[in-house]
């Protein structure tokens, strides 16, 4: 009995150090995932800053990171216009993971424009999604209901997808449409973080 | 005394050869031939491997006397999923490009029965610093066997070494040796080669 009771305690301690161990080593991971300096450039990139010198400082400048429990991964606020969010979002394509940046304005409810940080598509057809012909119909594309990938565009939110390539362009809308949820659910009712 | 004879040496010096994880044990094949396409990929499984075996086997022999008998795998298996959890995030954060490539080879770590063998085998009966050094010298022997796959298999298959061209510019390369089915050739050839160096060292006789 004595000898159960010892053997639990230890169990016990050794689950809580290696429990506390991985919060922390957790929760410095994702700040210094967060703090990436090729994505701060990218994000400044893609709201039309010019990195400067020091990326990181004008990163500061133009952005404070909001973090949110439910979702992981931070949502990028725009300091000067709290309307303007950015937010790395994920999905699957045909072949593998697609990762999209993706800045949205929630006052006017428009894309501000997508980047394509990884994809492992295919070259020539769900690779041209990389394209600047292809990210730049998202720029400043209104999406009160989302985005939707089209054939022949004729309604709000609609963007041309890339002929021969259906899934990936239909993967591209998931992951546009999920950041957009995600980021009205980070503002809330009161339309800023 | 010279450094060959001390006791710490040849704990060390005996994982290295004459009892080889892979040659001798047979153990950790599984990742020797998934992450041996690259010398560099390889590389970083040596030190994954050694990061989680060295202090795995020091955790666990300066506790050895503490832990319950009968829930021993339990404990090792958490001690090395921490450690190797901690090894992930921190190739994560430094060299992203490569922990991508290794994909879930750096958590299948956890799993590596060398890990695990050589806390049951040695660190449950010997003490802390004889047990790093036990673990120092099975990892190495296993990264060095990671090490000699990986560079017959980038440079006859993709003609390269670390990355730079070494082949001459009309070498055909060896596909064969990229696919999963060449480190199965190349670990068997230098199961053969370590045989037979074997054999005739100990003079013939079994």
């Amino acid at each position: 009995m004595n000898q159960t009771v010892r053997d639990l305690w230890f169990m016990l301690l050794m689950t809580t150090i290696c429990t506390v161990l991985l919060v922390v080593v957790d929760g410095i991971y994702l700040a210094r995932l967060a703090a990436d300096p090729a994505l701060m450039r990218r994000a400044l990139q893609l709201v039309g800053s010019a990195p400067g010198e020091d990326v990181r400082r004008t990163f500061d400048q133009v952005f404070t990171t909001v973090t949110h429990q439910e979702f992981p991964g931070g949502f990028f606020v725009g300091k000067q216009n709290p309307a303007m969010v950015v937010r790395q979002e994920e999905g699957s394509g045909l072949w593998g993971k697609i990762t999209l940046l993706v800045a949205y304005d929630l006052a006017q409810n428009t894309v501000l424009g997508i980047d394509v940080l990884e994809h492992s598509e295919t070259p020539g057809l769900g690779a041209r999604i990389e394209e600047e012909k292809f990210r730049a119909q998202f720029r400043g594309l209104a999406a009160r209901h989302g985005v939707r990938a089209a054939k022949i565009k004729f309604k709000e939110g609609e963007f041309d997808g890339v002929s021969g390539a259906t899934l990936t362009s239909k993967a591209v809308e998931e992951i546009v449409n999920a950041a957009i949820r995600k980021i009205r659910v980070v503002a809330g009712p009161g339309g800023t973080p | 005394m010279s450094i060959t004879n001390t006791q710490g040496w040849k704990v060390f010096a005996e994982g290295l050869w004459k009892n080889n994880p892979i040659f001798i044990m047979v153990l950790g094949i599984c990742s020797s031939l998934a992450v041996t396409t690259f010398v560099k990929n390889a590389f970083v499984m040596y030190l994954g491997v050694a990061f989680a075996t060295v202090f795995t086997s020091t955790i666990v022999a300066a506790i050895r006397k503490r832990i319950p008998a009968t829930y021993r795998m339990l404990v090792f298996m958490m001690i090395t999923s921490t450690l190797v959890i901690v090894f992930d995030r921190l190739l994560k954060l430094t060299l992203p490009a490569v922990s991508k490539e290794m994909g879930p080879y750096v958590g299948l770590i956890i799993t590596n029965c060398i890990v695990m063998g050589r806390s049951e085998a040695f660190a449950m009966s010997n003490t802390p610093w004889l047990s790093a050094l036990d673990g120092l010298g099975t990892s190495t022997g296993y990264g060095l066997v990671l090490l000699a796959i990986a560079v017959l298999r980038e440079v006859l298959g993709m003609g390269t070494l670390l990355g730079f061209p070494v082949m001459p510019e009309a070498y055909a390369r060896c596909g064969l040796l990229i696919s999963a089915p060449g480190a199965f050739l190349c670990l068997t050839v230098l199961l053969f080669l370590a045989n037979a160096i074997r054999d005739s060292m100990s003079g013939g006789k079994k």
